[in-house]
């Protein structure tokens, strides 16, 4: 199997440290394991885009789970700005969540008794900010994610656009390290995937950390950078530079051609 | 597959998949068709036709079962309509599937063939089971001869087919219209979408409150007179309607009012609850109001039933002070020694001792009342004005009392048998009579303050030259000559009492001047059969009731269950802990299953006065005795009622947590 470890480090600081992850699930008598990551490595530095790429089963949802400290994991360490996630204990692991991360997910997870407004606002108010600042944080991303009007309707009443855009909101409102989304454009049509994907790139512009799993090559050509894992292994990266959209798309179809060929000859 | 074994194959799987919903649902449809199986056959058999003095328990029965009939209809099409609306998505599935309509109308068919066959197979096997028993239950709460000889009638059988065959023949009939107006594109989507809110929500808030502050109205001032059942209809209706106007906006509106303030709503411990519990609310207000309702029918049954229960002694005292009353023409009737040796003899033959025998002659004035002036009666007068004075000689009084009043000419005692007239003169005709004293007691008749209907004026005339003259005075007519009475009571067997009685009977009736005999040993016996008959149904009816109210319920926690798995999870990943979200959860649902319980406590005692008037349209006048059943019932009733929520929470939880396991099961391992 082959193995990438990654020296290049660019010159900017790390904020999250994935160091050998791995995941054993076993069933309630302890009969079967299943390995669903097996010694995971990688960083993200401040300010950039990472796609994760796999096929289904591949654990990138475990993955993300696990960074998302939903889940933790059978060995290893996963520091967000050298902080354990380990070490945090469980009855702080909310509020560490609500004020760290942020999250966008494929089937969206708005609340149907809140308005759109009430659905963004959610983490401030658990957090216990004032009603004032929730307007003022919300002012400028709504009108950046095209949502000012939508704001008093209920999630039941609007598209599926404008659903993962809210979602995207009540990621960003908090001014969360990093953005974690899982199959965002999952969902989506291709007008509202593109519009999405669009906004992700100006929001990482702006220096918003994104970590995004997916196994669209047309989300993840959006990355600056994109993972490829298999059978819970970082298998192979690949760094955007200075590519556009589309050389990003074509490398992207040539790597994971060569991983599988490359994974069936492995076995 | 043979397409003829397809569809009640899938009709099957369909009801076996809904188990949670559809079980309870046959067992309540099975209770339904015991109860009404049971009264149909008490009514059905020729022994209660044969029974001595069982006119009353079937009066009573054959009442009670037309009543059940109007009350569980609804409440079967109810149940039905919430069953086929969380099904949306299967027959969504299986028309996208390819089954055309008619198929699922005939899918629909085999379900309610299944269910309205499991239903009458349960609900008449455990009647035929315990028929008898209820049967003997009643006779018994009765004092009815208990009889052995109870046997199944076809009429009963039939009755109830037929019912059960119209509620479930309307339930399929809808069904199929449901079926048929819905397309699969909407079957198929979730049933996510919040029920809006009433368009005029502040008009239908205040509408409500108005509505139930009318119904509260009527109920609490409402007299005990001829109307009252009209009132109490009105009241009713009025408090039904207002109560699910207000679940439907008046909660609403006043959470709305907490909404906008941002202050208040935006804070993390309100933020969750309310706009969960507006949520919830909009869903759920039919349902709340059901409960509110059946709580509250629950309450006031049991309340009646008890009252009637623990009053019965002193309704029968009320009634029949005395065991045996002689009620003669004074004039008439010349053989009064001839009487009194009878009266002897008889009691030696029938095994009886005669005790407190007290004898005095009436006078009955038919009058038109104005406060305290009374004169000849206007045939045109208001009934409600007309009042029967009953006069009564002094010396007379001072023998039954064992006391020694003296009176003047122009002096009377007076005795009301409700309340206190409060008069210190009265006018009859065109003299005035000065009171020397309002009695409290007498040993002719029993007295209570709030007895309206049936009050009756006594006055102690100083002697029968008075009387005469107001004879006179207030017509001298055949019908209005003077009344001799002679009541006492026995001591002996009750079987010999009663035999007793009837034998004064049969020996004073062909006698002239003859008026009448009251057996107040088969009189009270009488009594307690009528309340025996209304105590079963009244026990009979609480369940039905209660039952209703625990299916609603554990209908309206699996609804929740399912809105609510999917919150706790967002909720989780945006930043709240599992106990926060708990509590959170926990707390909406409390206030808001709560809320009816509320409610229903108000009505109930909005309703108290209503209630208790009309039980004392029974003769059962001890307030203190219904306010004492009123506590009882509303804590037992708490209990049933945290018991049933906890109960049906519990469903409630299994339907959340099993999302949940997957991710707990995860952190076990890790």
């Amino acid at each position: 199997m082959q193995y990438i470890e990654i020296k290049e480090r660019k010159n900017t600081m790390t904020l999250l440290e994935v160091n050998n992850v791995k995941k054993v699930y076993s069933t309630r008598l302890g009969g079967n394991k299943v390995q669903a990551l097996n010694g995971v490595t990688f960083s993200v530095e401040k300010g950039e885009y990472v796609a994760i790429m796999g096929e289904s089963g591949s654990g990138k949802t475990t993955l993300l789970n696990i960074l998302a400290s939903i889940d933790r994991a059978t060995s290893g360490q996963v520091l967000l700005e050298g902080r354990d996630l380990a070490a945090i204990r469980q009855s702080e692991l909310a509020a560490f969540r609500r004020d760290n991360l942020g999250f966008v997910f494929q089937d969206f997870n708005l609340l149907d008794n809140f308005t759109i407004q009430d659905n963004i606002f959610l983490p401030l108010v658990l957090a216990g900010r004032p009603p004032e600042e929730m307007k003022q944080r919300l002012e400028p991303l709504a009108r950046k994610l095209g949502i000012e009007d939508i704001l008093q309707k209920y999630p039941y009443e609007v598209s599926g656009g404008e659903k993962q855009r809210t979602a995207t909101a009540r990621a960003l409102i908090t001014n969360p390290k990093i953005v974690l989304a899982d199959e965002p454009t999952g969902s989506l049509d291709s007008k509202a995937s593109s519009r999405l994907l669009k906004l992700f790139a100006e929001i990482s512009k702006e220096g918003q950390t994104i970590l995004m799993v997916t196994h669209s090559i047309n989300a993840a050509s959006h990355a600056g950078r994109v993972l490829f894992i298999k059978d819970g292994c970082v298998f192979h990266q690949i760094y955007r530079g200075n590519a556009a959209n589309e050389e990003m798309y074509a490398m992207i179809t040539d790597a994971l051609t060569i991983i599988q060929t490359g994974g069936m000859k492995n076995e | 597959m043979n397409k003829l074994l397809l569809l009640p194959k899938l009709s099957i799987m369909g009801i076996r998949r809904n188990g949670a919903s559809y079980f309870p649902y046959i067992l309540a449809g099975s209770f339904s068709v015991f109860v009404f199986f049971v009264f149909s056959s008490i009514l059905a058999n020729d022994i209660m036709l044969t029974l001595p003095r069982s006119s009353y328990a079937l009066l009573l029965m054959r009442v009670g079962q037309v009543l059940l009939g109007l009350i569980l209809l609804p409440f079967i099409v109810y149940t039905n309509s919430f069953l086929i609306k969380r099904r949306k998505k299967e027959l969504g599935l299986y028309s996208i599937l390819g089954l055309d309509k008619k198929h699922m109308a005939v899918m629909m068919l085999w379900e309610s063939i299944i269910i309205f066959g499991a239903v009458m197979i349960l609900g008449i096997v455990f009647g035929l089971a315990f028929s008898k028993l209820m049967f003997l239950l009643l006779l018994n709460l009765s004092s009815l001869p208990v009889s052995a000889s109870f046997g199944f009638s076809s009429v009963a059988f039939y009755q109830t087919f037929l019912y059960f065959l119209a509620a479930y023949g309307i339930n399929l009939v809808m069904n199929i219209i449901r079926v048929f107006r819905t397309n699969p594109n909407d079957l198929l989507k979730s049933p996510k979408k919040g029920d809006r809110e009433p368009k005029h929500l502040w008009l239908t808030a205040l509408s409500g409150l108005a509505l139930l502050g009318v119904g509260y109205n009527i109920a609490i001032t409402s007299k005990l007179d001829s109307s009252i059942f009209l009132n109490f209809l009105l009241a009713v209706s009025l408090v039904i309607i207002g109560t699910h106007q207000f679940f439907k906006a008046g909660l609403l509106a006043f959470l709305k009012v907490l909404k906008r303030n941002r202050r208040i709503y935006y804070s993390k411990s309100n933020f969750v609850t309310i706009s969960g519990m507006l949520h919830r609310m909009k869903k759920s207000a039919s349902s709340l109001s059901n409960i509110c309702i059946f709580s509250t029918m629950t309450i006031i049954t049991l309340l009646c039933t008890l009252s009637v229960w623990l009053g019965s002694d002193g309704m029968q005292d009320f009634q029949f002070p005395y065991d045996a009353t002689v009620n003669l023409n004074a004039a008439g009737f010349r053989n009064r020694d001839g009487l009194n040796e009878k009266l002897l003899e008889l009691a030696d033959s029938a095994n009886v001792k005669i005790t407190d025998r007290i004898e005095y002659t009436l006078q009955k004035l038919r009058t038109t009342r104005k406060e305290n002036v009374f004169t000849v009666q206007d045939p045109e007068s208001h009934y409600y004005d007309r009042e029967t004075i009953r006069l009564i000689l002094l010396d007379e009084y001072n023998a039954m009392e064992n006391t020694n009043a003296t009176l003047g000419d122009n002096e009377i005692l007076i005795y009301s048998t409700g309340a206190d007239l409060g008069f210190d003169h009265v006018i009859l005709g065109t003299e005035t009579y000065y009171v020397r004293k309002e009695l409290d007691s007498a040993a002719f008749a029993r007295k209570a303050a709030n007895n309206t209907y049936g009050r009756e004026i006594y006055m102690v005339v100083s002697s029968i030259d008075v009387m005469d003259k107001l004879r006179t005075a207030f017509g001298s007519t055949a019908d209005n000559d003077r009344m001799l009475t002679i009541s006492f009571n026995l001591e002996g067997q009750e079987n010999d009492k009663d035999s007793y009685a009837k034998s004064v009977r049969a020996w004073c009736e062909p006698q002239p001047g003859y008026i009448s005999v009251i057996n107040g040993t088969g009189g009270r016996r009488d009594t307690r059969t009528m309340n025996g008959g209304l105590l079963f149904i009244g026990i009979f009816f609480s369940i039905i009731f209660a039952m209703c109210l625990i299916l609603i319920m554990y209908y309206k926690q699996i609804t929740e269950g399912y809105d609510d798995r999917n919150n706790f999870d967002i909720m989780q990943k945006v930043g709240m802990s599992d106990e926060e979200v708990r509590g959170t959860i926990r707390k909406q649902i409390l206030m808001v299953f709560y809320s009816p319980l509320v409610i229903a406590f108000l009505h109930t005692m909005a309703g108290f006065n209503m209630t208790a008037g009309m039980l004392n349209a029974l003769q059962l006048f001890d307030t203190g005795l219904i306010i004492r059943c009123g506590l009882i019932v509303a804590g037992l009733f708490t209990l049933l009622y945290g018991f049933s929520y906890s109960f049906t929470s519990r469903t409630y939880y299994r339907i959340v947590k099993q999302m949940r396991t997957d991710v707990t099961a995860e952190r076990r391992i890790a």
